[in-house]
């Protein structure tokens, strides 16, 4: 096993949609690199562009709305771009799994929880469904749920539950990257934290990546190694766990974190950002954060701002630090 | 401490359902006074919603009594209830769902005020849904706009702005951020904030956000499955949890942080049915620290510290 190995490297990567003939501007230059074993935490509101990137991964963009303009996504050195139908069924499920946010909706209503998961080892595999389906239990085992329960429907199992089902779907063939979309959203938070305790589990002594969206930081101060913040289709800022919480460099990282209600002390008071989040269709210029900035300089408005690294692993676009690396936020 | 705007006295609401007797709401008695705001916590299936639907008689209770400025809300005729109803409001969890889609904003704001037959001027009407919509800071180009054309964060200004049309004492929050993101969210809570500093106004504020409930309300009861389980101020309930549900609900939050972590308590399992739940209590199968008793007798409500209640066989009443 190869530690040093990137388990997916997306360079560049620009998706746009059409809507009524004008362009919506979805992901625009975006690069993320993660290596084997490492979970990536990719930040950010409402449409700001985190799910777009994940479907670009599996090619999985909605067309013809949608058009992947530039940039090239590789998983496991493979392009994906380049590969044809084919190929991208062997990837899909295979290789890169995906969970998505609703449990009560990505689940067939009328097939068994073990039907469900051996459909891809089957597939994939090329097993009988006897032993697929000796798989499947086994799967079920290893995410909490008794395996006696292998052959029951999805109305039968909690909301806690069936969100670890469709993590025993998404592992069933040891994929090398698991795409998790805002995974324990729709969960109470007691069955939050079992769900996030058992992805922890699952990933040690892995070298499956992990690609986590999620618009919550006490998640990813919880599951990831590395952050990337995103705003309007751009990633702001990217670095390390310890880059991102200790030493934040970017205003609008500052602002998503000042709206945070504070558990130590209930009465500091809340800092939102002002403003709303911008017409992805009609982006202002320059920098797409300096209508809300408190920072915003003349240039702001008139320049887009240019990646400036700030150490090995830490990286910011923002005016305030073309001529330093120092912290400009006050 | 002020004057008791809502007094809710063993409030249960039952659904008879097919599989036997669902208990939303279970034998709830608390106090609100005016101008603060009374968090209720819970997660999902623990009835807050009900609860809060309940106390408006949106939902008839199944007995129990609601005092709102001392007069029995359950007594009152329907006509007397809708008069009522002025100085109560509500605001939901959905601004997708609770706004009508082929009503403008100012349609959807004016409609109560012309219903109750406030201001019969059609020209002073308008100048209040202006002075409303600046209230909750809508600007007022957006006065002809329809529901579809506003974002999550406008539609639940709007909400909030229908909400205070009548001047009400009080207004049920049910889960009013939940669904906003982080940086509106917080737009949205320090506005609610506002306006009760410049009204007075009193809260129920229904959530499952933790987080968000310690920095919003004075008080916070915790519910599970139909029960308060503990009522306590917020800086008590947060620093010094007695009932262990509250416990591992509180270690459960995840926190924006990656220093000083705390230890997390893990519950066993889910929430078990609402449906013909024993005389026991209902967190002794997920609790860490169930002893003999607790799967024998239902543990009562009681006062263990000034103002700081628990239902929990491990704590016994003051002076006791």
């Amino acid at each position: 096993m190869d530690a040093q190995q990137n388990i997916l490297e997306i360079k560049n990567l620009t998706v746009e949609y059409v809507v009524d003939d004008e362009v919506v501007h979805a992901v625009t230059g975006v690069d993320i690199t993660i290596p084997a074993g490492k979970t990536f935490g990719l930040v950010g509101e409402t449409g700001a562009g985190k799910t777009t990137t994940a479907l670009s991964i599996l090619n999985l963009v909605p067309t013809p709305a949608g058009r992947i303009v530039s940039g090239e996504v590789s998983v496991d050195g493979e392009a994906v771009f380049g590969m044809s139908p084919k190929q991208l069924r062997e990837m899909r499920g295979a290789k890169v799994a995906m969970v998505f946010q609703d449990p009560m909706s990505s689940l067939n209503p009328i097939k068994t929880v073990g039907e469900q998961i051996a459909e891809g080892i089957k597939i994939h595999r090329g097993v009988s469904d006897k032993e697929a389906l000796q798989q499947a239990t086994k799967l079920l085992e290893m995410v909490g749920i008794p395996g006696g329960r292998v052959l029951e429907y999805p109305h039968q199992f909690s909301g806690g539950m069936k969100q670890r089902v469709i993590i025993a779907i998404a592992l069933a063939c040891n994929p090398d990257l698991l795409i998790a979309d805002e995974p324990t959203t729709a969960l109470d938070v007691t069955i939050q934290a079992q769900v996030l305790k058992l992805i922890k589990e699952l990933k040690e002594n892995s070298r499956m990546g992990m690609l986590m969206i999620t618009h919550a930081l006490g998640i990813v101060a919880e599951v990831c190694d590395h952050v990337g913040i995103m705003y309007a289709g751009r990633i702001v800022e990217y670095g390390t766990l310890a880059d991102i919480f200790d030493n934040l460099r970017h205003p609008y990282t500052r602002g998503l974190f000042d709206s945070l209600p504070d558990i130590e002390n209930r009465r500091n008071e809340l800092k939102p950002i002002p403003g709303l989040i911008p017409d992805p269709m009609n982006l202002p210029t320059g920098c797409a954060f300096h209508p809300r900035c408190s920072y915003a300089k003349p240039e702001c408005s008139r320049d887009l701002p240019q990646v400036k690294w700030l150490s090995d692993t830490h990286c910011v676009s923002c005016h305030l630090y073309n001529e330093t690396t120092e912290n400009m936020l006050r | 401490m002020g004057q008791t705007l809502l007094e809710v006295k063993n409030l249960k609401k039952y659904f008879h359902v097919h599989a036997g007797t669902l208990h939303a709401v279970d034998d709830v008695s608390f106090k609100l006074e005016e101008g603060r705001t009374l968090g209720i916590v819970g997660e999902s299936g623990c009835g807050k919603t009900t609860m809060g639907r309940t106390i408006l008689r949106l939902i008839e209770p199944t007995s129990g009594e609601i005092f709102f400025n001392g007069q029995d809300l359950r007594k009152l005729s329907a006509s007397e209830l809708r008069y009522k109803r002025r100085e109560m409001q509500i605001i939901f969890q959905d601004p997708y769902s609770s706004l009508n889609p082929r009503k403008t904003i100012s349609e959807t704001i004016e409609e109560p005020i012309r219903l109750a037959g406030l201001i019969p001027d059609s020209d002073k009407r308008f100048m209040r849904v202006l002075d409303l919509m600046d209230t909750v800071g809508l600007a007022h180009r957006l006065i002809n706009t329809y529901p579809h054309e506003l974002d999550g964060g406008r539609r639940q200004r709007v909400g909030i702005a229908r909400a205070l049309a009548m001047n009400p004492k009080f207004i049920v929050c049910d889960e009013p951020v939940s669904s906003l993101d982080v940086s509106i969210q917080a737009q949205i809570l320090n506005l609610m904030k506002t306006i009760q500093r410049d009204t007075g106004i009193t809260y129920l504020f229904i959530t499952h956000d933790l987080s968000v409930v310690n920095h919003f309300s004075d008080d916070i009861a915790v519910m599970y499955l139909g029960r308060l389980v503990e009522k306590a101020p917020s800086e008590s309930l947060f620093h010094e949890p007695l009932h262990p549900y509250t416990e591992a609900l509180l270690s459960a939050i995840p926190l924006a942080r990656i220093h000083n972590r705390r230890e997390r308590i893990m519950l066993k399992g889910e929430l078990t049915s609402p449906i013909n739940p024993e005389p026991v209590c209902r967190f002794a199968v997920r609790c860490n620290k169930c002893m003999d008793i607790c799967t024998k007798v239902e543990p009562p409500l009681v006062e263990v510290r000034p103002n700081h209640f628990v239902a929990c066989h491990l704590h016994k009443p003051m002076g006791s």
